[in-house]
């Protein structure tokens, strides 16, 4: 078996699921789409995190009555072989989707900000092989790796929000729920699709977590953790850019400080900033294959994780590719539809799952 | 093992930079003047750092002007890109300079939307208006053999706070300000003033042999930089609609909350002149609107300290003028300054960021027509004085 799993502890577990969900939350989201009718992100992503985390709690609690030890054997006990198979394929996509989606905004801020003239395949080269060696030395290795770097992310993102706060205007916040209710709870379930996937990512890998019950506990506090994250940092954004400017903006936390260049603390940190975030972002990216790759080989009994590790690579690396070369139409049509709506896709296995699983009879599994 | 070892020499052969350039490769933008052409659209006047080739700036320093027409602001790049030996770079620009002309005909939404992502500019530079040429301003801003024009920005800004008659702005503020009509933009207003003697001059008459302050006749401005803010340039969406004189920006920028502290002169009770230290409390902003239209109340609170050279007004008599007197006068010049933005269809108050957090949504925000209530809405302003001498006695007692 060549599974690469490893074992890590709660706090690399936590770092490494606060971090793919903070960079989901943060970084994943369609400008056009989360801002043209008032910015309410500031509270959609909390809440999303938390019906995230519901779900994830009651597959925990699915997984615990029928005896399945991981994702791929609650998805079999569930539904049986083919139909599990079936049903985990929307889940293989929220992966793929969770591991290109912000590595293509940060792939987009780099060839239009920050080098002139670089071509995106370029700047990927230097991107996609640490990502895919991240993901090819196991989940060990990047629980260790979200270790190190949470701490940097994390006084990265304070620092950018302390260091714009003298330019806050409370004014900027209103409307506060943007388009009334019905839209905000619409956009709330949209963003199920960034961080449902991450959150599974434990359930896949729970035997290198050490069991059911310290997935739980990850999941609830990097969820928690993650979701204050995304909730401040989204509040900041919000205080310094109107939702009118918002919609046409290329990640709005890169230029918190561009409002005024004498005032800002942060001068020419910025770049620094999404050097350290862009690290957050390889990691995710990392998690996300490898956790893709994993189930796959589970669920296809297959003894060795790198063939899948490097298909998986491949299928991210690509679908970067062709959504920031904009070389391939239906890649733009499919990123604009899962982000309005692959919630959905995202949610059906993991809901159906968790129903299933609370309905059978408990199993005690030798 | 093997594969390690391969994807170990991959990583590592990437072990360089992304398009690396000698630090001499680029010339960087420090500023961007655009002016009415004569045979193009436009003349465009770019201010680059000249870096310093040795710690002396005695010699070195300030910065290098290049000029020409075109079209557009890419017509004048490429012009001038064939004629020096180097990329002009704009990520360090930090002004862009527009002649009253074209800010009044509207140009800045061409300048501005089209060049900002193409050219790489940072939203945080800020613009100014001059009357005159701009070249003629832009000169004057380096005239004075400043080593470092990147710092003048810092200093508009400090100047803003020292004595609130410079209202800045960044071009961030500009785009928010048209993106959502809450606001309108103003921004300070330059001018030229060549009768100006600069340090470098000084220190030519002095190397002459001369008297540096020999020639200075009476009245005469000395030292410093020849292009000036002389006031603020108001704007209606994207044109400059009207201007303010410095000593109307204190007030504007008292109603809007940006005052920090800053010195008015006004006639005493006697006729005597009398200058008064004012420093910002707090201001409550309102707006309203209901059936007799849009309504705004501005409440500010300010610290005031005045001294006079007549020993005869007793500090009761100053402490009533203060805070009766004084704040009445303030309520009339804030009120003033009102009309004048509204006159030019300009809501510099930014009263309109106020009515929006009336709005439930972004749909009833944007169909509600701002611009239109703000030429029929009233306002009123009650300024609070604190005398600052008499609570500093108070309390030492």
């Amino acid at each position: 078996m060549n599974l690469k799993q490893g074992r890590i502890g709660v706090f690399e577990g936590v770092c490494l699921a606060a971090a793919a969900l903070c960079v989901n939350g943060v970084f994943g989201l369609d400008p056009e789409y989360a801002y043209s009718k008032g910015n309410s992100t500031y509270l959609s992503l909390p809440l999303a995190l938390m019906l995230a985390l519901e779900i994830m709690l009651l597959l925990i609690k699915a997984a615990e009555r029928t005896g399945s030890r991981d994702l791929a054997e609650l998805m079999t006990d569930c539904f049986g072989g083919v139909l599990g198979v079936i049903l985990t394929i929307p889940v293989l996509a929220g992966f793929v989707f969770c591991a290109a989606r912000p590595m293509t905004a940060f792939l987009e801020v780099l060839h239009r900000l920050i080098y002139d003239g670089v071509g995106y395949t370029s700047i990927l080269a230097y991107v996609i092989p640490v990502t895919v060696f991240i993901a090819w030395k196991g989940f060990e290795s990047m629980g260790r790796l979200a270790a190190v770097f949470a701490g940097i992310m994390l006084a990265a993102f304070v620092f950018a929000a302390v260091s714009a706060a003298p330019d806050f205007e409370v004014y900027r916040l209103y409307p506060l729920i943007g388009e009334g209710p019905g839209r905000f709870a619409a956009f709330t379930l949209s963003e199920l699709v960034f961080f449902i996937p991450p959150l599974l990512g434990l359930l896949v890998n729970a035997k290198g977590l050490s069991g059911l019950a310290f997935v739980k506990k990850i999941s609830f506090r990097a969820a928690i953790f993650a979701a204050v994250i995304c909730g401040v940092t989204q509040l900041c954004v919000a205080l310094i850019y109107p939702y009118g400017i918002l919609s046409g903006l290329l990640m709005p936390l890169y230029r918190l400080n561009f409002l005024n260049l004498a005032h800002s603390y942060a001068l020419r940190l910025d770049k620094i900033f999404i050097m350290i975030w862009l690290n957050g972002c390889i990691i995710t990216a990392a998690y996300c294959i490898y956790s893709a790759a994993l189930l796959y080989s589970k669920l296809f009994r297959q003894r060795d994780v790198t063939p899948a590790a490097a298909a998986f690579s491949l299928i991210v690396c690509g679908t970067v590719l062709a959504k920031a070369g904009k070389s391939f139409g239906f890649v733009y049509t499919a990123d604009r539809f899962l982000t309005r709506y692959g919630a959905a896709a995202a949610a059906f296995p993991a809901v159906s799952a968790a129903l299933v699983g609370l309905i059978k009879k408990r199993k005690v599994k030798a | 093992m093997g594969l390690l070892l391969v994807i170990t020499v991959l990583i590592l052969s990437l072990a360089g930079c992304l398009s690396p350039v000698e630090l001499d490769a680029n010339g960087y933008v420090v500023l961007i003047g655009a002016d009415r052409g004569v045979n193009k659209k436009y003349y465009f006047t770019l201010a680059l750092q000249r870096e310093l080739a040795e710690q002396n700036t005695e010699s070195e320093g300030g910065a290098i002007a290049l000029a020409c027409e075109g079209d557009s602001i890419f017509e004048a790049v490429n012009e001038l890109e064939g004629n020096v030996p180097y990329t002009l770079n704009f990520s360090r620009t930090n002004f862009i300079v527009i002649s009253r002309e074209l800010a009044e005909e509207g140009a800045l939404r061409e300048l501005v939307t089209t060049s900002f992502d193409s050219l790489r500019v940072r939203t945080s530079a800020v613009v100014l208006v001059t009357d005159g040429e701009v070249s003629e301003f832009v000169g004057g801003m380096y005239a004075n053999n400043d080593a470092n024009i990147s710092k003048l920005q810092s200093a508009l800004m400090l100047d803003e706070e020292k004595t609130g008659m410079v209202s800045v702005m960044s071009v961030s503020r500009l785009l928010e300000a048209n993106a959502e009509g809450r606001f309108d933009y103003c921004t300070a207003l330059g001018s030229y003033d060549d009768g100006i003697i600069t340090d470098m001059e000084q220190k030519k008459t002095e190397s002459e042999g001369k008297n540096p302050l020999g020639y200075v006749e009476k009245g005469d401005r000395v030292g410093g930089l020849k292009s000036l803010v002389s006031g603020t340039a108001l704007f209606s969406g994207w044109s400059m609609t009207g201007e303010l004189t410095r000593e109307e920006t204190v007030f504007l920028n008292m109603a809007v909350g940006d005052f920090k502290s800053g010195v008015i002169t006004l006639e005493y009770r006697d006729g005597s002149t009398v200058s008064v230290l004012l420093s910002m409390g707090s201001v409550k902003r309102e707006v309203d609107f209901g059936a007799e239209g849009v309504k705004a109340k501005l409440r500010v609170r300010l610290y005031a300290a005045a001294h006079l050279a007549d020993e005869d007004i007793s500090p009761r008599d100053m402490d009533e003028w203060l805070t009766g007197d004084l704040a009445r006068f303030l309520e009339g010049r804030l009120y003033e300054v009102f009309e004048k933005c509204r006159s030019a269809g300009s809501d510099a108050m930014r009263l309109g960021t106020e009515l929006s957090k009336r709005f439930g949504s972004a749909e009833e925000l944007e169909k509600f027509g701002w611009r239109e209530a703000y030429r029929g809405m009233s306002a009123e302003f009650i300024v609070e004085t604190v005398n600052v001498d008499k609570y500093v006695s108070e309390r030492m007692q």
